[in-house]
């Protein structure tokens, strides 16, 4: 790749994210929403981020994976108890990574006995 | 008596605040840094485009597609199409800024990534509203974006330096739990949540992220369905 390659590349992705990122910010001058879309986005915030957080949680090699992922399943739960109950937002994140080390460990420990022996 | 915080107090609020998840993206920001040397970038380019564009996904996207020697064109309208959420994010900000003059609200628009507009959608929310909601959102950004061009000029640079062992990379979906759990307190919020959780699963294959938005689409759709066909039930 040509250097001016990367630099267009790097530019175009600049100001068309600049666009998207100002389109309605931009254009609310002292306008107001219907009533329907200010509580649609209110909704947007727990929508979004519970959609972008669920397939790194669950998914592995394309399907859902539930014993597979069970340490980060375990892990996440407790994150969200801690932050939920505690709030903040450095705590829950350090807890919740210990618990999937945690996890990890005993699942290591129990998953071997609990397979036939050949 | 208790005193009103002024844009000062505020600022730093929101320094103090982001300052607790910057952990989350350290090891994101590195395979960025490490995807655009990969990808044929120069190190100048490499530098500009978390500083330029600050939006990891579509740098990643970006990466991936030059390096499989996508057209260009490709290139660019796919990464643009990942960071289509920010409009949505646009929008949710508008609610709180429609009053700000128009230089007030391009600086909002400027900084929006995930993070920040988090940080900035709970405190518009908190009793009593603050009259400098800019200053709060500004405090987050004064942290968030240069630690996003440090942790990618890291990736540039040294490589990817933390043992995969470690697996810090799992503190990106943590850290979306913590800033989604603040406002986990109406029934509506909860049936978002859970509804965006199962569409993103269902629809993560779409291309180019778009499962994300349709999925936020789904999630706040059915919390105001559920939430009417509860509220005539009740009434």
């Amino acid at each position: 790749m040509a250097a001016w390659q990367g630099w267009l590349v790097v530019i175009l992705m600049a100001l068309g994210t600049f666009a998207i990122r100002l389109s309605v910010l931009g254009g609310m001058n002292n306008r107001t929403f219907a009533p329907w879309i200010e509580r649609a986005l209110t909704l947007v915030l727990p929508a979004m981020f519970a959609a972008i957080a669920a397939p790194m949680l669950l998914l592995t090699e394309g399907g859902v994976h539930i014993a597979t992922n069970l340490p980060k399943i375990i892990a996440a739960s407790i994150t969200l108890l801690v932050a939920l109950r505690w709030g903040g937002y450095l705590t829950p994140l350090i807890v919740g990574m210990i618990a999937l080390h945690g996890a990890q460990r005993v699942m290591s420990l129990w998953l071997p006995l609990s397979l036939p022996s050949i | 008596m208790e005193t009103i915080p002024s844009a000062r107090d505020e600022f730093y609020a929101g320094v103090r605040l982001s300052l607790s998840v910057t952990l989350s993206y350290l090891p994101f920001g590195m395979v960025c840094g490490v995807a655009a040397i990969q990808a044929g970038m120069t190190h100048a380019a490499a530098i500009a485009m978390p500083i330029l564009v600050f939006g990891g996904s579509s740098q990643v996207v970006v990466n991936q597609l030059l390096l499989a020697k996508a057209p260009l064109w490709v290139v660019i309208t796919s990464g643009l199409i990942v960071n289509l959420r920010f409009m949505i994010y646009s929008a949710a900000l508008a609610r709180h800024t429609r009053r700000a003059p128009l230089r007030e609200r391009v600086l909002f628009a400027t900084f929006i990534v995930d993070h920040t507009y988090a940080f900035s959608e709970q405190r518009a929310r908190e009793k009593p509203p603050t009259a400098h909601l800019l200053a709060y959102y500004l405090g987050t950004c004064a942290v968030i974006w240069p630690s996003w061009v440090l942790f990618n000029v890291m990736g540039v640079f040294l490589g990817l330096l933390i043992p995969a062992s470690w697996q810090l990379e799992f503190t990106v979906p943590l850290a979306f739990i913590t800033l989604t759990a603040p406002l986990l307190k109406e029934r509506g919020m909860w049936i978002a949540a859970l509804a965006g959780g199962i569409a993103g699963l269902v629809l993560v294959n779409l291309p180019l992220k778009l499962g994300l938005i349709a999925a936020c689409f789904t999630g706040v759709a059915m919390a105001m369905g559920v939430d009417r066909w509860l509220r005539g039930r009740a009434g």
